[in-house]
């Protein structure tokens, strides 16, 4: 695989020249649109989160999609597990039943839990901000570790959801159970 | 490469070896090696792919969620593998992301990362791996991985191939040094031979035997070679031998031929020399002179061999050998008696060659050995297997003849036999060559002799025809005329004397041709009355001739006084003398006495005496030889003046008178030739005819027959006289018609006289004719051949007289009277 000098040049431009505070921003999530892809690589999924084979593997946003385009950017033309990638956007959790990721995008901790209801025990998922809505219950959190963008798992969710996160994922991640804090 | 061709061949075997093995050894240790390396290498690269394969999945989660420390702790990991120097893990962008470095190590790693793939920095294995998610690039593994393990294992393997190599020449040098003797040691033996044999040459040597194959080859190809080369110098050897030999064979040839042909030379000019010499004595001197000269001998000698003696005489003895045979007895005229030995031998025609007679107990070598000499060739001189003399060569030293001398002594001895008896047959032809000459010159003379004789006869015939007129009519005169005045008559018998003398003279010059006249009877004969008369005929010679010339010749006469009478013919005895005093004379050119000597001699009782005449004179004399041929015909010391017959003539006559010629001479001394005659035996004396005259009385009738005219008519005449009737003819035809004409008138002739030579028909014609006619018809020959005719027995057979001209009218009565029978009347 090569890499196009002129794509690099470009890169290295864009990350010099956008400034922290607006397009930190979008940094970020930038950042976190190759998260959730990669999330996609190390987990599987049960075989009943597919109706067929050809189904395509979507990813919903809940809420106002942060990304802008980085997300779409990033999953146009790739495949997980040789199924094509499809975005889907709403506000309505309900919409987003059939996908096998979602990010919640909703800030609003309040809503967290009637949230996450919907995909409770679903093969979904889940990715929220830990400082968001999806706080709780959301298998995977992002979180800010200076300027890294890190995340935190819950395995007994993800077991939960019936998703089977490799190891390697689990070494980079931050271990949490969200049974643990519920019952805190 | 020189160097190698230089060494010797058991080092260089060794070097070969060693240098192969040492190549091969390299090259397998190479290959080795180089197998090893790549392999080291591939397995390296192998490894470290498998290991930048697992480091770039372990780090693949910690790329995709950005996660430096995770990653430089999976990097960490890389720890345990001691070949990994550094790794650098570079994010999607190419950005460093995480990096390791083994402590003690210094890496520069690239800024960016580079290009995917293995390459090999030096020692330094370098790569980059691409980290993958599903198809995603997350970003780029770099390893440094050391290769030094490489290099050690590179010395290693170096070593061990140096310490392998090592190792295997040695055991290559020991085991070659044992191998390479089945190769270096035949070839040594190989160059040790030709060595020896190139040294040497001695070409029996051989290679020990080298096993087989090519040195084996070798070895018996070379010992064949060697074998053939022996076989070939050995028939060298055996050829240059046999060559040595036959030039030597051929030198001693050489020199035999050299000396053969110098004998041949030799034998060439005796032979040349002798062939040139026709007398027995210088032939043998030039033969023994040469010998001795050339040959050379020390003793040469011929001696002549006769074999009724037994006996061999020395005839010539060469000059060298002079000394020698004086010593030995040998000399000239000296005599060899035969021994049994090697002379006995050699007369019977056999070359005796004695090599040594040192020990010889024969008289000759003996003789021959007291003159020191040791070796003697006796070579037989034969002519027609006749040996006729000896040949004696004879050297000092022993057995110094070789067998080419005895050949060529006995070739020569043939030669000079040869030479001698030719010498001898000339002679004898030369002999016989004079005596034929003589005899030839003789019958020339004879033969101009019976010419002159004949014209002497000729003229004789003519002379007597010419004077038998005068003779018939002188004789007539005296007889019938006696008015004669007595000078008259003494005139008419000086010339009836002068006709019977030119009669006899004629008689005589016949005689010239005649050697005997037996109708000549002997008749007593007084020598001394001869002696005067033959001094009276030769007075011109020995008086006048000299007196011309101022030369006084004296005659003394010593006559014996009471010489007895001798039977002999006067004529011709006085003939003799007169030749004698002619001799005489002439013997005297300067003057001298003549002697006439007359002696009366009685040899013995028994013999009749001898009367002795002798006619001396004190001349130039004879030598011997003159002396001894001067009674042979036509021998003369006159030149031409002589005829060389008048002492011939002499011994002629003397020989018919049985008397003996004896020639006393010396040059200077005079000469005394002696005729000695025998007495005559009886005394008789002839009864003279003259006493008795026959008158024929009765009337004849004659027929004369003759072609000369005179002698008719001097017949006719006188017989006319005497009474007779007398018809002539001049001619045989005529005569006969004419005695035919009287026969047919009944007038027979009483008697023919008739001529013996006429042309047409000849007197013995004539008479046959007419006794055919008339056979009791006598018919008397009248004839110049007359004394002839009777001699030689000739008297033709109608003749019943014949009588010679001139004729006494005596005779012719008297033949009428014998002839016609009762004419005569006494």
């Amino acid at each position: 695989m090569r890499f196009p000098w002129a794509n690099l040049l470009w890169l290295a431009m864009a990350l010099l020249c956008c400034p922290l505070s607006g397009s930190a921003q979008s940094r970020e999530y930038q950042v976190k649109a190759a998260f959730l892809y990669n999330f996609a690589q190390f987990v599987e999924w049960p075989s009943n989160a597919f109706t067929n084979a050809t189904q395509p593997f979507r990813i919903g946003v809940l809420g106002d999609n942060p990304f802008g385009d980085a997300l779409a950017n990033i999953v146009r033309g790739e495949t997980i597990g040789k199924r094509e990638v499809v975005l889907q956007q709403s506000n309505a959790p309900e919409d987003l039943l059939g996908c096998q990721m979602v990010y919640i995008a909703i800030s609003d901790t309040n809503q967290a839990s009637r949230i996450l209801a919907h995909f409770n025990s679903r093969p979904v998922l889940t990715v929220a901000e830990l400082d968001g809505a999806g706080r709780h219950g959301a298998i995977i959190r992002f979180y800010r570790d200076g300027p890294r963008v890190r995340f935190e798992i819950d395995p007994k969710a993800a077991e939960k959801a019936g998703l089977k996160v490799r190891s390697e994922m689990l070494r980079l991640g931050r271990i949490v159970s969200e049974s643990a804090e519920a019952q805190q | 490469m020189k160097w190698l061709e230089d060494m010797p061949l058991k080092r260089k075997v060794t070097f070969v070896i060693l240098v192969t093995c040492s190549t091969a050894l390299l090259l397998a240790c190479g290959v080795l090696a180089a197998f090893q390396m790549a392999d080291f290498r591939r397995t390296i690269v192998r490894d470290m792919t498998v290991l930048g394969d697992v480091t770039a999945k372990n780090t693949r989660a910690a790329l995709a969620f950005h996660d430096d420390r995770a990653a430089a702790e999976t990097l960490l990991a890389l720890q345990s593998e001691p070949n990994v120097i550094a790794a650098c893990l570079y994010d999607e962008e190419g950005r460093r992301f995480a990096t390791y470095i083994r402590s003690g190590e210094s890496v520069q790693f690239p800024d960016q990362a580079g290009e995917d793939g293995v390459r090999f920095e030096g020692d330094r294995l370098v790569f980059f791996r691409p980290v993958m998610l599903n198809t995603r690039r997350l970003g780029t593994l770099f390893i440094h991985a050391d290769s030094g393990e490489l290099r050690e294992r590179l010395l290693r393997i170096a070593g061990i191939a140096v310490l392998v190599l090592l190792g295997s020449c040695a055991v290559a040098f020991l085991v070659s040094a044992r191998l390479q003797r089945p190769i270096s040691q035949p070839i040594f033996g190989l160059a040790e031979t030709v060595q020896s044999i190139a040294e040497r040459k001695d070409y029996s040597t051989r290679v020990p035997s080298g096993g087989g194959y090519e040195i084996g080859k070798l070895t018996q190809a070379f010992n064949h070679l060697l074998s053939s080369i022996e076989e070939r110098d050995r028939a060298l050897s055996a050829a240059n031998e046999d060559l040595r030999q036959e030039i030597s064979e051929r030198q001693a040839a050489e020199l035999r031929v050299q000396s053969q042909l110098a004998r041949l030379e030799m034998l060439h000019r005796i032979t040349r020399a002798i062939g040139e010499r026709q007398d027995l004595r210088s032939i043998f001197q030039i033969v023994i002179r040469t010998l001795e000269e050339r040959l050379p001998v020390d003793f040469c000698c011929v001696a002549l061999y006769s074999p009724a003696a037994n006996t061999l005489t020395v005839t010539s003895v060469g000059i060298r050998s002079e000394a020698l045979a004086t010593e030995l007895a040998l000399t000239e005229q000296s005599v060899i008696p035969i021994d049994q030995n090697g002379l006995n031998r050699c007369v019977q025609g056999e070359l005796v060659y004695e090599p040594n007679i040192e020990k010889s107990d024969f008289p000759f070598p003996k003789r021959l050995y007291r003159g020191g000499l040791r070796a003697f060739v006796a070579a037989p001189l034969l002519v027609e297997s006749q040996v006729f003399g000896v040949l004696i060569a004879a050297r000092h030293p022993a057995e110094s003849f070789s067998s080419g001398e005895c050949e060529f002594l006995r070739q020569l001895s043939e030669h000079v036999a040869l030479a001698a008896h030719q010498a001898q047959i000339y002679t004898a032809l030369q002999q016989a060559y004079d005596d034929l000459r003589q005899t030839q010159q003789a019958v020339m003379q004879q033969e101009r002799l019976r010419a002159l004789g004949q014209m002497a006869s000729g003229i004789a015939h003519d002379i007597n025809n010419a004077i038998s007129p005068v003779a018939l009519y002188t004789e007539s005169l005296l007889e019938t005329e006696p008015n004669l005045s007595a000078r008259a008559r003494d005139y008419l018998a000086t010339i009836q004397h002068a006709i019977e003398d030119v009669s006899q003279t004629v008689a005589r010059m016949r005689e010239f041709y005649r050697q005997r006249e037996p109708q000549l009877a002997l008749a007593p004969v007084r020598i001394n009355p001869l002696i005067k008369q033959v001094l009276d005929l030769s007075q011109a010679r020995w008086s006048d001739m000299p007196q011309q010339r101022g030369v006084v010749i004296n005659v003394a006469t010593d006559l014996a006084p009471d010489a007895p009478a001798i039977f002999g013919v006067e004529s011709e005895i006085r003939e003799a003398l007169v030749n004698l005093v002619f001799n005489a004379v002439d013997a005297m050119p300067e003057g001298g006495t003549l002697t006439l000597r007359t002696r009366v001699l009685i040899p013995s009782p028994n013999t009749p005496a001898v009367v002795r005449v002798e006619v001396s004179d004190t001349g130039i004399g004879m030598d011997e030889e003159t002396r001894r041929r001067c009674l042979e015909p036509f021998f003369t010391t006159k030149g031409e003046r002589g005829t060389g017959l008048g002492l011939a003539m002499v011994y002629g006559i003397a020989q018919r008178h049985g008397a003996e010629v004896e020639i006393e001479s010396a040059p200077g001394k005079g000469t005394t030739v002696t005729l000695s005659f025998p007495v005559a035996q009886e005394h008789t004396e002839t009864p003279s005819k003259e006493s008795k005259a026959l008158i024929i009385r009765k009337s004849l009738r004659i027929l004369v027959i003759d072609d000369d005219p005179l002698l008719i008519k001097s017949l006719r005449d006188t017989l006319e006289i005497d009474g007779h009737r007398v018809t002539t003819a001049t001619d045989g035809r005529t005569g006969v018609a004419a005695f035919h004409e009287g026969q047919s008138r009944n007038q027979i002739f009483d008697a023919v006289i008739t001529d013996l030579g006429m042309p047409g028909m000849d007197g013995r014609q004539v008479a046959a004719s007419i006794k055919q006619a008339a056979p009791g018809c006598p018919v008397i020959l009248l004839t110049g051949w007359g004394r002839r005719l009777v001699a030689e027995g000739d008297v033709p057979a109608c003749v019943d007289c014949v009588l010679s001209k001139p004729p006494k009218l005596r005779d012719l009565r008297e033949a009428l009277a014998q002839c016609v029978p009762h004419s005569a009347v006494s």
